[in-house]
């Protein structure tokens, strides 16, 4: 994918530590939406404040008066990212794999962020027909980005169709309840340690990406949480240092936890000691 | 004529219309970001001149909106 990249401001940010998804170099572990801003000024403001180098956007019926999405498209490409189109509101896989295959035209991309919803009250991904899809879209040469729900043996199916990346759910989306399980998504991690893992969907506040950081996954995808934040700006950049401290911690090797206290201050020559 | 839903509003067009002339008549910028499917079925941009329209088919015509 990316032969024609769209050269922006968001190219310049190098850091030391670059990543892979899809065997595409990443600076950012931020996978950032493109939805729900007050404006577009703000989105690209915040957008640019995250970091970020992938961006989330979809497809929509508009008018003829809309001239093509001309004016978000613009917007969009000011910002130099790599683009990861959605399925969103797709309820089944046929809908799912006729709005992957428009995309990539459009967005001239292979990645698909691919969505099936299997219940409107909770946006919860439907697990038979996102693995339909998913092989179908996976033999028309697509490079799959699935939300998943965190069960494990769904992510592992996800894995065995060929997804290298895996995209279980933290809550559901636009919640901001946080990781939910997060014992799910611990042992989705070690079960699958080959797999680029990222939290995607019911992040609220950077703690709970810094979270799904330390547990190992490889980034997170949010929108919401910044885009309704009474300042997004500056919280897309509160979020980039979360993640950055997350994955620091999860990179340094976290001490395990104890029941019982244990004295950091040494105990030998502790003043006062049998005087009473 | 033939009726057709072009995102879910009804249309009458020429008998035999093509896609690529459906969306000059209907006012699409052509050039731009569009995608289009029939019944659900995705038709690719060099297929526009060549996929005529039929009665009751259901069209969608699609552009890139913001996404999470």
């Amino acid at each position: 994918m990316e032969d024609d990249k769209v050269v922006g401001i968001n190219q310049t940010t190098n850091k030391a530590n670059t990543w892979s998804a899809y065997g595409v170099e990443l600076n950012s572990r931020f996978f950032i939406g493109s939805a729900l801003y007050p404006s577009p000024d703000i989105m690209q403001q915040a957008i640019t404040a995250s970091g970020a180098d992938v961006i989330t956007l979809s497809l929509r019926r508009q008018s003829p008066e809309n001239k093509g999405g001309e004016q978000f498209w613009d917007f969009i490409k000011s910002l130099g990212c790599h683009l990861l189109p959605n399925t969103a509101g797709c309820h089944s896989p046929q809908e799912a794999i006729t709005i992957a295959q428009m995309s990539r035209e459009i967005f001239k991309t292979d990645w698909i962020k691919l969505e099936v919803i299997g219940d409107e009250y909770n946006l919860q991904p439907d697990p038979f027909g996102l693995l339909q899809a998913t092989e179908a879209l996976i033999k028309d040469g697509f490079k799959v980005f699935p939300y998943s729900t965190d069960d494990l043996v769904l992510c592992q199916r996800l894995q065995d169709l060929g997804c290298e990346v895996i995209m279980p759910w933290g809550s559901p989306i636009g919640t901001g309840k946080g990781l939910m399980n997060p014992y799910s998504l611990q042992v989705i991690r070690e079960r699958l340690p080959d797999a680029t893992l990222l939290v995607d969907a019911g992040i609220g506040k950077p703690s709970d990406a810094c979270q799904a950081m330390e547990l190992g996954f490889d980034a997170v995808l949010l929108n919401t949480a910044v885009a309704e934040a009474v300042d997004p700006v500056k919280m897309a950049d509160a979020f980039a240092k979360s993640i950055e401290a997350g994955r620091g911690a999860f990179e340094s090797g976290i001490m395990p936890a104890r029941e019982s206290a244990k004295a950091s201050t040494p105990t030998l020559g502790t003043p006062f000691w049998h005087q009473n | 004529m033939i009726q057709v839903s072009i995102n879910n509003s009804l249309e009458t067009l020429d008998k035999n219309c093509t896609v690529f002339k459906a969306l000059e008549v209907l006012g699409y910028e052509k050039t731009g970001m569009l995608g289009v499917a029939i019944n659900q079925t995705f038709v690719p941009k060099d297929q526009w001149r060549d996929t005529v329209l039929n009665d009751q088919d259901k069209v969608d015509i699609l552009n890139p909106v913001s996404g999470g």
